[in-house]
């Protein structure tokens, strides 16, 4: 199948082109038995909480291309995040020693009769005056709700301009009210690069896509000792990096859930062989990750040898963890291939996951491998997993979950969860560097981590003597899927 | 001076000091500009004050001189004259042009090492003065008889031998005098020493705070002998003077070694301190009440950054700094806020008989967490300390001076400077104790930590 | 005169150049009484300090000790030990942060200052204190292998009789490296300055190298941590600097003696070393005004370019800054006119800074210097900054001369009422600020230095001026320690003679 469509300016949203879903209950092996056998529905909530959207997932991968521009065609609220993902920009600069310096992010500012009379040419007078300030390599722009409802054509505009400006100016969809699944906006930023930045390659290289947040260089080592070069895409790479990455011999995913699009996109359209298996988090993981990374970069003897190593290095260590971590539960909430990374690292180190409330779940990644299918992994790996909540960060059926399964730890990837555990007084880990599990010895930093987490427990159990909650008794008391399934009388939205 | 083993058993010791962090007996000073209205008169030589001044005050915290201290301060400035021939003469024509030209309700005489060598009899020229009824108090500070704690107490029991005098009268129940934090020297004496009086008068005392501007002057260190108790809030300073006043005025007195930093610690303070003086249970527990409500709320709001900044907080700290702040720091951070500690070094160089005691507070910081109190004042061993200590896989927060801003950089933590010098700190009314000061406190810690992330 | 460098204890200002440190008048009156021109030689020729009398109320002032501190501390590549009880390491504090700042305004590496205290106790004071300081020699060796140690004494080990000399003979020979007592005990000296004297006498005596070769091209120039104004101006020259001694390395301290010519932003400061370099290795020190305002900076030049042989290159950097620099400062003085200011600074400094105010057409009524030397060491007239000033921008009311007496300055700042004051010290500015007026801590002494310094300062002026807001406010809300009765008398009526006041 191709789910890969240039021509088209937009991209296919996740429920279409994979059949992704935000709601569902129960145990992680039923959901894997149904997402292959194409027999999954969604579950409606009838009581919801504020999610994420396209447009914010779009910007963040657009946002740390150091010699792009964006702008935000949207009225100026649909900015709010751009002060977040600047920090995370400056801090990525500290980390990479780069100079620092602020995003150079844009609003176009959509007033009332722009809604009214279409906001092209503001867009047109946005663009221009952001390339005479900045002078980018490239132009992203893009769109919102507001843009999206006025139906103004912003392909055009970019078009026309692109071609006035002479670097490219590139359309990116990601209204948020057409998907639910808002990691449709990664697609669409993918959708963007790979349709108005990369070139058709002209020669092959020795480097190897690394399709990754902002995290840490962990693959350096690895890919040079396999005689290749590390290209970590797409934040901090820069306009003239991304023409090329075509050219690599192979491109990595950290996590599925984000880089299926511009994985799939760059062996299909560009014949760049993609590692599929699932990523490489806990040791069988790794190991398999590793063979089939060995296969497609033709160095099987190599890998083997590190797996060698890396098993001698680790298991160890691995073992005095487990028996630290004996007895002990965890509770995980995070995007959807990452969650199932974790459980498998948690896992790994003797951890009993007693649920999870992951954010959605795509049965099916763009390259329609099997082998890619993290959770599947996690069952046959580590047997099924109770209390597996689909659920995209509705905080009111965490708490309620956090309450009855009470882990000894809770981990969480994303911000706005976090805290719940903590006023329940469980000790809490969040972790932003994606990278920081990965491999063998990713497994012990983050045991490193949630030991620290286990050693402070001071601050939650105090906080949570004296903490609020806004859910009321009745609430916590019901089953924590009440809401979910379209059986309340509430009409869902 | 005791010699804790450390990692690196190459470090050795002379008694010499690198990097200072205290001054000398003569800088108790500070301890006299810290009462409204009193003025110290210092016999030394002619850069003693200003050292004591610039470095105590000024380029530690940048607190100012205030009233009567800095560059107000009558000094002597010995010159090779009175070195050979006794300075005494020119003490007594210093004294008497102060009266004419300044403004004092209590001048205070501290001599430096010049008089205290050469011999000169400070009390019998001071006693002259003291016989017209002039409120002026002699006390012997020369800089090699010890540190400026030790000064402090020399100073506070001069005042309260010369000036406060007998008292045999009743006492009033319910007023405490308090004994804490020793002014200009902790960075934040001026801060603190308002809060803890608003907490104790919280709970229904009476407070003779004594420095700062909370302090009514001397007329309040003459209300001393009437109180109901002394509290010592502190480890050590100040148990002495608690000590004589016990014998003096028959008062008792209530040590609790911990300045409380924190709801959890404030709490239990202060309802020992209920107990001691026998206040009324619900009028205690209502204030703390209060308090707790609004801490925690902040500490609530606070809370989703503690659990969701995504870019490294600190996991383990060292604290270098005197015994009082470096115990409250030590047991706030890891009881309240869950840090391990990972190197407790103490600077003020507390008399041995306190040492064992000190010691004993930091095996039992926590139920489940015991750190070692190491006594060490001279900056390069602490500096080699620091460096060789294993602060795990994170970068490390150190509560600490300015001298260990380079070593902070060094091993790619913060520095979070609570005590002198804090050359780095702008401080006016900054407390960083009792309920208000946690919060501040917490501010600072991890303003520090995000403003270092990008 | 004759510099001595054969003892190892420098001779006090006063012996040298009859400084004095309780002065009142005009500025004029007191170049008269300094007698420069028949001076010349140690203090004989002029009358001034029998006139002298600090008076019986003093207020702390500063000491020689910590002008070595300031001096000797900050020498990167070498360690300062104070041989004293802990009282006097207090200024370790102030001194390291002036250092950091002053890495960093000349973009080294900020790092700590290095300076030990020998610690001593009751017991030193009984028994000596030079067990302590062999020990501590040892240490400072072992921890920081420094290319040089200074010992600087204190009053209570000059009281007691600490021999340093023999001991840093001993370690000088031992360590192979220079091993340098700084006579510096606080009580020795009415005045603080000698003490960089101490420390220049004290590096001349066993740092600066003999018989190298010349380097032609090479001026070392005397200062403190100032910023960088004299490379690029000295470069268009064709001249290297070799700032000294702060900030310096030991080798540039060494390599003092093969220079083209010394220079320095202020006399007090300089005088010492330059004139010994003179004297005893042949260094010219360049005998001008100092290089404050255009006459005085023209000056200065022209005498740099005549004794290192650039004259032409010279007079065209003098037409170009001229042309550059004169547009600014009639900008700045339109805005500036009619503004007083008074400077209260170390000595020969301030007559240089009256002479800038004046060019930025600033008035100055008064002016309070913290001693007063008659002359300099050289004894040489075109070193006279203070008649320089006088001639050229003629005479200044109330020039007073007190080391730095807070319980004065209420007085004399009454008497000229200025909108700013200029200080570089601290303990005067706190009681200017009460009383409404703001001041210009001049934290870079290089600021008004040259003809971009009068651009500088005026700049800087027409900041603090803004300030007045907030000490305006202050001032009504403030009570001063000092009574009354005081404040209303003449500033100088409890030290030298009043009548001498009356005549300025």
């Amino acid at each position: 199948m191709s789910s890969v469509n240039l021509k088209s300016p937009e991209v296919v949203i996740r429920e279409i082109r994979l059949g992704s879903i935000t709601g569902f209950q129960g145990n992680a092996e039923n959901l894997v038995k149904k997402s292959h056998s194409g027999t999954l529905e969604d579950a409606p909530r009838s009581f919801s909480q504020c999610t994420g959207c396209s447009s914010g997932q779009a910007f963040c991968q657009l946002c740390m291309i150091p010699d792009a521009a964006v702008i935000n065609h949207a009225p100026i609220g649909c900015m709010g995040d751009a002060n977040g993902f600047n920090f995370v920009y400056r801090v990525g600069q500290m980390e990479r020693r780069l100079p620092a310096s602020s995003g150079r992010y844009f609003s176009s500012n959509i007033g009332e009769s722009d809604t009214i009379f279409g906001g092209t040419e503001t867009l047109r007078n946005a663009i221009q005056t952001v390339f005479e300030r900045v002078y980018p390599h490239a132009i992203f722009v893009t769109t919102s709700c507001a843009s999206g409802i006025t139906g103004d054509d912003v392909e055009s505009v970019t078009n026309e301009m692109t071609e006035k400006l002479k670097i490219p100016v590139v359309a990116c969809f990601c209204e948020g009210f057409k998907s639910k699944i808002w990691t449709t906006g990664f697609d669409s930023a993918y959708h963007a690069i790979v349709r108005g930045i990369v070139k058709p390659p002209k020669q092959k290289t020795n480097r190897v896509n690394i399709i990754n947040f902002w995290g840490s260089h962990i693959f350096d080592s690895l890919l040079h000792r396999l005689g290749y070069e590390p290209q970590y895409v797409v934040a901090f790479s820069t306009i003239g990096e991304l023409e090329h990455i075509s050219e690599a011999a192979a491109s990595i995913q950290v996590c599925q859930t984000l880089g299926t699009y511009l994985g799939a996109a760059l062996e299909q359209v560009y014949g760049v062989p993609e590692i599929k298996t699932s990523p490489g988090y806990g040791i069988a993981g790794t190991d398999e990750w590793l063979r089939e990374l060995g296969t497609v970069l033709d160095r099987r003897d190599e890998v083997e040898k590190i797996i060698a190593e890396g098993h001698e290095r680790v298991l160890p260590e691995l073992v005095k963890w487990r028996e630290r971590f004996k007895g002990k539960t965890a509770f995980v909430t995070a995007g959807a291939a990452h969650g199932h990374a974790l459980i498998a690292v948690l896992r790994e180190l003797g951890f009993e996951v007693k649920g999870a409330a992951i954010f959605h779940h795509d049965p099916v990644y763009d390259n329609g491998c099997a082998q890619a299918d993290m959770l599947a992994r996690d069952v046959k790996d580590y047997g099924d997993i109770q209390n597996f909540n689909v659920c995209n960060k509705q905080a009111f059926e965490l708490v309620n979950l956090l309450r009855r399964t009470k882990p000894d730890i809770f981990i969480a990837r994303h911000g706005g969860m976090t805290v719940w555990g903590a006023k329940l007084g469980i000790p809490t880990l969040l972790i932003g560097d994606e990278q920081l599990s990965f491999g063998y010895d990713g497994i012990l930093r983050y045991a490193e981590r949630i030991a620290e987490t286990l050693d402070n427990t001071e601050f939650v159990t105090n906080l949570a003597k004296h903490s609020t909650m806004p859910y009321t008794k009745w609430w916590l008391e019901q089953d924590p899927y009440a809401f979910l399934g379209g059986d309340m009388i509430v009409e869902s939205y | 001076m005791e010699r804790t083993v450390t990692t690196q058993a190459a470090v050795k010791k002379s008694s010499s000091i690198a990097q200072v962090r205290y001054v000398c007996a003569m800088g108790a000073s500070h301890t006299v500009s810290a009462i409204p209205g009193a003025i110290p008169i210092v016999h030394c030589g002619p850069g003693c004050a200003d050292k004591q001044f610039i470095n105590v005050a000024f380029y530690n915290g940048f607190q100012g001189g205030g009233y009567g201290g800095g560059a107000v301060v009558p000094s002597t400035n010995f010159s090779e004259k009175e070195v050979v021939f006794g300075g005494a003469e020119r003490l007594h024509e210093l004294i008497e042009s102060s009266l004419k030209i300044l403004n004092a309700d209590l001048f205070v005489v501290l001599t430096g090492c010049i008089p205290d060598i050469v011999g000169d009899n400070v009390p019998a020229v001071v006693g002259e003065f003291q016989k017209q009824g002039i409120p002026i108090v002699a006390a012997e500070t020369g800089g090699f008889h010890g540190n400026n704690f030790i000064g402090h107490e020399t100073v506070m029991q001069a005042i309260i031998d010369q000036y406060v005098g007998d008292y045999s009268d009743p006492k009033e129940q319910g007023t405490v005098n308090v004994f804490s934090l020793i002014p200009y020297q902790n960075t934040f004496w001026r801060g603190d020493l308002a809060e803890l009086k608003r907490i104790l008068k919280g709970i229904g005392l009476k407070v003779n705070i004594l420095f700062g501007s909370g302090c009514a002057g001397v007329r309040e260190w003459k209300e001393i002998p009437k109180a109901q108790f002394n509290l010592v809030a502190s480890p050590w300073l100040g148990i002495s003077t608690a000590k004589y006043l016990e014998e003096k005025y028959n008062q008792p007195f209530l040590h609790l070694p911990t300045i409380p930093i924190g709801a959890k610690e404030t709490s239990a303070f202060l309802r020992r301190v209920g107990d001691f003086a026998g206040l009324k249970k619900n009028r205690v527990e209502k204030f703390i009440q209060d308090e707790e409500d609004a801490y925690y709320r902040y500490l609530e709001d606070f809370s989703d950054f503690y659990a969701e900044y995504w870019w490294g907080l600190p996991a383990t700290f060292a604290t270098v700094g005197d015994s009082a702040y470096n115990l409250a720091l030590s047991r706030f951070l890891v009881n309240q806020l869950g840090l391990i500690p990972a190197k407790q070094i103490i600077t003020d160089n507390p008399p041995e008989q306190y040492r064992e005691f000190i010691r004993n507070e930091y095996r039992h910081l926590a139920t489940d967490v015991s750190a070692k109190a190491e006594f060490e004042e001279d900056g390069y061993v602490i500096n080699e300390k620091l460096r060789h200590t294993d602060f795990g896989h994170k970068p490390p927060i150190i509560f600490g001076t300015t001298w260990e801003r380079d070593l902070a950089k060094e091993l790619k933590g913060s520095v979070i400077e609570v005590g002198f010098p804090a050359s780095y700190e702008v401080v006016l009314n900054r407390s960083y104790i009792g309920y208000r000061g946690a919060l501040s406190l917490l501010e600072k810690i991890f303003t520090t930590v995000v403003s270092s992330s990008a | 005169m004759v510099i001595n460098l054969g003892t190892p204890v420098v001779e006090s200002r006063e012996q040298r150049l009859g400084t004095v440190i309780a002065w009142d008048g005009s500025a004029s009156r007191l170049v008269k009484e300094s007698c420069y021109s028949e001076n010349g030689t140690a203090c004989c020729g002029c009358r001034l300090c029998e006139r002298e009398n600090r008076g019986p109320f003093t207020q702390g002032a500063s000491c020689s000790e910590m002008m070595v501190e300031c001096q000797a501390g900050h020498v990167r590549d070498a360690v300062l030990i104070q041989h004293s009880p802990i009282g006097c390491g207090a200024s370790q504090v102030t001194y390291n942060s002036k250092f950091r700042n002053a890495l960093k305004m000349r973009g080294l590496p900020v790092k700590n200052m290095r300076v030990v205290s020998t610690n001593l106790d009751e017991n030193d004071m009984v028994f000596g204190g030079i067990d302590k300081l062999e020990n501590t020699i040892v240490e400072t060796w072992e921890r920081y292998q420094p290319k040089a140690i200074f010992i600087g004494t204190s009053c209570s080990t000059g009281i007691i009789g600490d021999d340093v000399d023999s001991v840093s003979e001993e370690y000088s020979q031992k360590l192979g490296i220079p091993v340098i007592p700084l006579h510096c005990e606080g009580f020795k000296s009415k005045h603080w300055s000698t003490g960089f004297d101490a420390t220049q006498h004290g590096i001349l005596r066993q740092i600066v190298r003999h018989g190298h070769e010349k380097q032609e091209d090479l001026v070392n120039v005397i200062n403190l941590w100032g910023s960088d104004v004299f490379r690029p101006m000295l470069a268009e020259l064709g001249l290297r600097v070799n700032y000294v001694v702060d900030l310096a390395t030991v080798s540039d301290l060494a390599q003092m003696s093969e220079a083209a010519a010394t220079v320095g932003f202020c006399n007090t400061l300089s005088s010492y070393l330059a004139t010994a370099l003179e004297q005893e290795f042949g260094v010219p020190q360049v005998k001008a005004p100092q290089p404050y305002g255009f006459a005085g900076t023209d000056a200065w030049l022209r005498e740099l370019g005549r004794v290192t042989h650039r004259e032409t290159k010279v007079e065209t950097y003098i037409e170009k800054e001229h042309r550059r620099v004169k547009p600014l400062v009639e900008e700045l003085r339109a805005r500036l006119s009619g503004v007083k200011g008074y400077v209260a600074t170390g000595s020969a400094y301030s007559h240089g800074l009256i002479a800038v105010l004046r060019e930025l057409g600033i008035r100055v009524d008064g002016s309070l210097v913290f001693h007063h030397d008659p002359v300099y060491d050289s004894g040489d007239p075109k070193q006279d900054s203070l008649a320089y000033l006088v001639e050229n921008y003629g005479d200044v009311a109330h020039f007073s001369v007190s080391n730095r007496q807070q319980y004065q300055f209420y007085g004399l700042l009454k008497r000229v009422n200025p909108d700013f004051i200029l200080i570089r010290h601290n303990g005067l500015a706190p009681l200017a600020a009460r009383m409404g007026i703001p001041a210009a801590p001049l934290g870079d002494e290089h600021l008004a230095v040259g003809y971009q310094g009068m651009v500088n300062l005026g700049e800087s002026i027409r900041d603090i001026l803004a300030h007045k807001k907030f000490h305006r406010d202050l001032a009504e809300h403030v009570t001063l320690p000092y009574k009354k009765s005081w404040l209303e008398s003449d500033p100088y009526s409890l030290s030298i003679q009043t009548s001498a006041a009356g005549e300025a």
